[in-house]
């Protein structure tokens, strides 16, 4: 990552929390930022959250890298293994960054 | 071999012999020893396909090695139905050994069949204790699959509808395979983070009824799309095939979310079940079962077949060296260099032996597929059929073996459909209603021999003659002598079956299995008793590369006898024999048997001399006299294939190269053997 890209450790990624991180992205992609999200710390992850999270990959984000999701935790891994979308973490870069 | 075709070479010898368990267990379901195979077998592959990434058959198998611990706790009693639903889940096994993340179908075939096997699990299955606990145990619901498709309506993630919860109820029902996708209302430039596009898929193996899923619904029913189908077995497997007819999904999206299946640890220790540590333990103790079955075992490496071939080439060139250096060591008459050609000559004979030894394998590996198939085809056929099998031990070449094995199964699937009689016609003729087919193999006069015996109704000479002449493969007002009338089945495009079978009846394949024979240098015959049975010997080389033969020469021309069908050499003297004829026959041991000259056969040049010299032959039960200029003695024979412009000519099999660079031609003696009988029955 450059020194100017984004980094978020969510605690939370709920209905009450994507609108704040779709703005954020919207954000980094305007100022041609990358954005690293971290998930080591969540603890709060809900269907809105993971569709967040699938919508990065359906807009093709995660692949080119301008969004990276970094080090899933147990629980994050367990929320997307119920929705069969493991996949998700699997394809992230999950080393400190 | 990279570790992956390893696994799946291994995990195919632990399916055999589950295969074979589960035969064995079906006569007797109280066999401790089989038991305990197919449980070492199903453990095993577990064990190995999570450590190559199989997970999903690491999964599958799980559950049949809990099958089997039951069985051997005596939880569960091995029906002839559950061995034949762990017989299908054998086969499955061996598909999914071809897709380390198998897709749709393949992931439903596997919840089908164990949705099967818990099914048809005997009532005692259930274990004691918990009919302890209860006293009237609760009738067990079979276990059923159930696709669940639902889609949450766009405000519900505002309205505060969760979808976990609704997952996790559904996991609590029983094993969940879920997948989910974005709906068409998807937009990559217009996404609103708070509007739900998430549509999902869930499968679901339970013992609940289709009630209990419904209730999972009951606060969102009327907001989301949601649609519970019970999934009959026959469905599952059209099933990826039905959902992109219905365009609901691309199968290339079913594919890739499949193909992202969890780890078994991961999933099993994360979502509870297991704790790390109890699969640790458990690994620790695949490892230990691991370690003490190859401490009492032999160790063994596994070697790709081509490179057995290349070392066999190598022993060869090795072997026509050895001839040359042999021939130098006498012309020249140097003591040292005959010495030294001596002790190679012993080494590389020891060489060769262990070369040989190694391509060789028992032919129970083959005969372990066929009781399969004798079991499948009887019950197809609505026959009662068993398999016994002899010899198992017996070895052969690989090269031998492997191209044995199409034409036994033509000889068996025939045996089982023309020979043995239905069970009604069997009790009307004073015969058991279970048919005996016996498959067994021995050592004969160095060579193989198998037989294939059945207690059918044997062959119909008449109606055999009948529809050979019908079709002009023999003249009319033929007399043919019962085992030539038999041979006629071996001729292309017969059959004298009334229907046409799927098992066999269309004339083609017993045609193929005497080419098959035939090219393996082997000899096939048939006896057979009407209403007794039928049995086709079949008599083959052990090994189709390096031979012991017995070089002998008329005029300059060398030839090799295989020595495993030399009884000895005799002299003979000119007189004894028709000068005009090339056979005849001469007085052995107290019996006229037949003689062949080479000179005569071959149209070699030169005068004979006065005392000839008679190599007596062994050709399947009959003996006969090869009668040549000199016997040369023992030679090492590397047998070479000979040019198509040779290929075809009777009386030789094949060439063999000299010390000297010379050629010898190898005689083929079941050819030469036939041609003097019919020049002696002709004269």
């Amino acid at each position: 990552m450059q020194t100017d890209d984004m980094r978020l450790v969510p605690v939370s990624l709920t209905i009450f929390d994507v609108r704040q991180l779709e703005e954020t992205l919207q954000s980094c992609l305007s100022n041609n930022q990358r954005l690293a999200v971290d998930l080591q710390q969540l603890t709060e992850l809900d269907a809105a959250g993971v569709q967040w999270l699938l919508s990065l990959e359906m807009r093709g984000l995660t692949q080119t890298r301008t969004v990276q999701l970094l080090q899933p935790n147990a629980f994050c891994l367990e929320q997307l293994a119920l929705m069969g979308l493991q996949q998700l973490a699997g394809g992230a870069d999950n080393g400190p960054g | 071999m990279d570790p992956v075709s390893t696994f799946r070479a291994e995990a195919q010898e632990h399916l055999d012999t589950l295969e074979q368990a589960l035969l064995d267990l079906e006569l007797q379901p109280d066999n401790a020893s089989q038991i305990a195979a197919a449980f070492r077998a199903m453990h095993t592959i577990k064990g190995s396909a999570g450590m190559v990434g199989f997970e999903h058959l690491s999964y599958f198998t799980h559950h049949l090695e809990n099958l089997f611990e039951s069985v051997r706790n005596s939880k569960v009693t091995l029906t002839p139905e559950l061995c034949q639903w762990v017989l299908q889940a054998a086969d499955h096994i061996a598909d999914l050994l071809l897709h380390a993340e198998p897709g749709t179908e393949l992931t439903l075939i596997s919840e089908t069949i164990l949705a099967k096997l818990a099914d048809v699990m005997p009532e005692h299955a259930t274990a004691p204790q918990a009919q302890a606990v209860a006293k009237k145990p609760a009738k067990q619901n079979k276990l059923q699959l159930y696709r669940i498709d639902m889609k949450p309506h766009a405000r519900s993630f505002c309205e505060g509808l969760d979808i976990f919860p609704v997952l996790r109820e559904l996991n609590e029902l029983g094993q969940c395979h879920t997948n989910s996708f974005v709906t068409d209302a998807f937009a990559a430039d217009n996404f609103d983070p708070e509007s739900c596009y998430l549509r999902l898929q869930v499968l679901l193996s339970t013992s609940k009824p289709k009630d209990d899923i419904a209730d999972v619904f009951i606060f969102v029913n009327e907001d989301w799309s949601v649609q519970i189908v019970k999934i009959e077995p026959e469905e599952a497997h059209r099933l990826g095939d039905v959902l992109v007819d219905q365009g609901v999904v691309d199968a290339k999206v079913i594919d890739n979310i499949l193909q992202s299946q969890p780890k078994t640890g991961e999933l099993l220790s994360g979502s509870g079940l297991v704790k790390p540590e109890q699969v640790q333990r458990a690994l620790a103790e695949q490892q230990y079962i691991r370690n003490q079955s190859s401490a009492s075992e032999e160790q063994s490496i596994r070697v790709p077949q081509h490179k057995l071939d290349a070392l066999m080439d190598q022993v060869g060139e090795l072997v026509i060296l050895q001839a040359s250096l042999d021939q130098l060591a006498l012309s020249s008459g140097n003591d040292r260099l005959a010495e030294l050609a001596e002790e190679l000559n012993r080494l590389s004979n020891g060489l060769r032996d262990i070369a040989f030894d190694i391509r060789m394998l028992p032919i129970g590996s083959t005969f372990a597929r066929f009781r399969r198939l004798i079991r499948d085809l009887s019950r197809d056929l609505g026959k009662d059929v068993v398999l016994e099998t002899n010899g198992a031990d017996t070895e052969l070449d690989k090269v031998v073996l492997d191209k044995l094995a199409d034409p036994l199964v033509h000889m068996l699937r025939n045996s089982l459909d023309h020979g043995i009689e239905p069970p009604e016609q069997r009790r009307l003729a004073g015969k058991p209603e279970k048919g005996v087919i016996s498959l067994s193999a021995s050592h004969y006069q160095g060579q193989i021999l198998i037989e294939i015996t059945d207690d059918g109704k044997g062959l119909d000479a008449e109606k055999i003659l009948a529809k050979a002449t019908e079709r002009g493969l023999v003249p009319e007002d033929s007399v043919l002598e019962a085992e030539e009338i038999y041979a006629l089945i071996f001729a292309a495009g017969f059959s004298t079956a009334d229907k046409v079978s799927d098992v066999s009846g269309r004339g083609v394949g017993m045609d193929v299995v005497r080419s098959a024979i035939d090219a393996l240098q082997g000899q096939i015959h048939i006896q057979s008793e009407p209403g007794q049975g039928t049995t086709f010997r079949i008599l083959l080389p052990m090994t189709l590369s390096i031979i012991d033969g017995l070089m002998v020469a008329v005029a300059d021309q060398r030839f090799i006898v295989p020595l495993n069908m030399v009884e000895e050499c005799i002299e003979t003297l000119e007189t004894e024999a028709s000068p005009r004829s090339d056979t005849c026959l001469i007085q052995h041991r107290g019996q006229l048997i037949p003689r062949l000259r080479l000179r005569e056969k071959f149209s070699l040049p030169g005068k004979r001399p006065t005392i000839e010299q008679t190599v007596i032959v062994r050709v399947g039960d009959e003996a006969i006299g090869i009668t040549v200029d000199e016997v040369i003695g023992n030679h090492q024979t590397v047998i070479r294939n000979l040019g198509r412009l040779y290929r075809d000519v009777p009386g030789v099999m094949g060439a063999t190269i000299l010390g000297d660079g010379g050629i010898a031609m190898i005689l083929d003696l079941l050819s030469l053997s036939v041609s003097t009988r019919k020049y002696d029955m002709n004269s």
